[in-house]
């Protein structure tokens, strides 16, 4: 009788573990959903922001390509701040360009800085207005309670 | 994001490269008349430029609307690019697409020569 209390106990122990990690992770995508809510407006206008600037002084890229690399470092921050709020193909979208973005501006021990030129650039620009085009239709969603 | 709207996406960037490389040339037309009659619409600037065999019309269209509960009214703007036919009106326009406004912005840029007055000026003045 003790034997079958104590197996009882320590599978109702497991279950009570998977229930606690299950509950964990509802609770980090709901708090993930919540920031989300709540900061989807203000990062969509600020990518919208950097694309303008980008388009801006990539009409006259040989003299601005420092401030490029500069607009690129603050696209990949606002990215990056939106990429933890995401999951599924907008996130898969938003690491692969937060990669091209850095990889212009960071060295890593392994990694040698890229250089940036003008079709390169473009690409970068391009790729994001497609990011911008996704959030865009993520917030419509949310909006109409999706 | 749906295949469709990503290809009108790399069309419209592609469309703010070449008018901003000069390969696209655009000008300042009269809104066509399909536009502007039998509607309170404001349409302030109409740009036209002829991409290959097609025409392509840009133009900013101001509305009024109201809030949601029709209290205040007020002006909205948004900007829109269109097939057109021979005499510039709109046979099929774009959804509103991200990198519409930044091609507007091009578009403003070249129709009124902001980089050549600019660079015309700078150089008049180091003379």
């Amino acid at each position: 009788m003790s034997e079958r209390v104590g197996v009882i106990g320590s599978w109702s122990s497991i279950l009570g573990l998977l229930v606690s990690v299950y509950v964990l992770w509802e609770v980090r995508q709901i708090r993930r959903q919540f920031l989300l809510r709540l900061r989807i407006g203000d990062l969509l206008q600020a990518l919208q922001n950097q694309a303008a600037e980008m388009s801006t002084s990539l009409n006259d890229f040989e003299e601005s390509r420092h401030e490029v690399g500069v607009i690129f470092a603050h696209c990949a921050s606002t990215l990056q701040n939106l990429q933890s709020k995401l999951s599924g193909d907008e996130k898969r979208q938003i690491r692969n360009l937060i990669k091209s973005l850095r990889s212009y501006h960071r060295l890593g021990f392994l990694r040698k800085k890229r250089n940036l030129d003008y079709d390169e650039a473009w690409r970068a620009y391009t790729a994001l207005q497609g990011i911008i085009e996704s959030i865009r239709h993520l917030r419509e969603d949310i909006r109409s309670g999706g | 994001m749906a295949d469709q709207r990503g290809r009108l996406v790399e069309f419209i960037a592609k469309l703010n490269r070449m008018t901003q490389e000069g390969r696209i040339k655009w000008q300042l037309y009269q809104p066509p008349e399909y536009l502007t009659s039998g509607t309170d619409d404001i349409y302030p600037f109409f740009w036209g430029a002829k991409v290959d065999d097609k025409k392509l019309g840009l133009y900013v269209q101001r509305h009024i609307t109201s809030d949601f509960f029709r209290i205040n009214k007020y002006w909205e703007e948004k900007t829109v690019l269109a097939f057109c036919q021979d005499d510039w009106t709109p046979v099929w326009e774009f959804p509103q697409i991200a990198g519409i406004n930044e091609l507007r912005s091009s578009v403003e840029r070249q129709s009124v020569g902001v980089d050549s007055f600019i660079d015309r000026l700078l150089s008049e003045e180091n003379n």
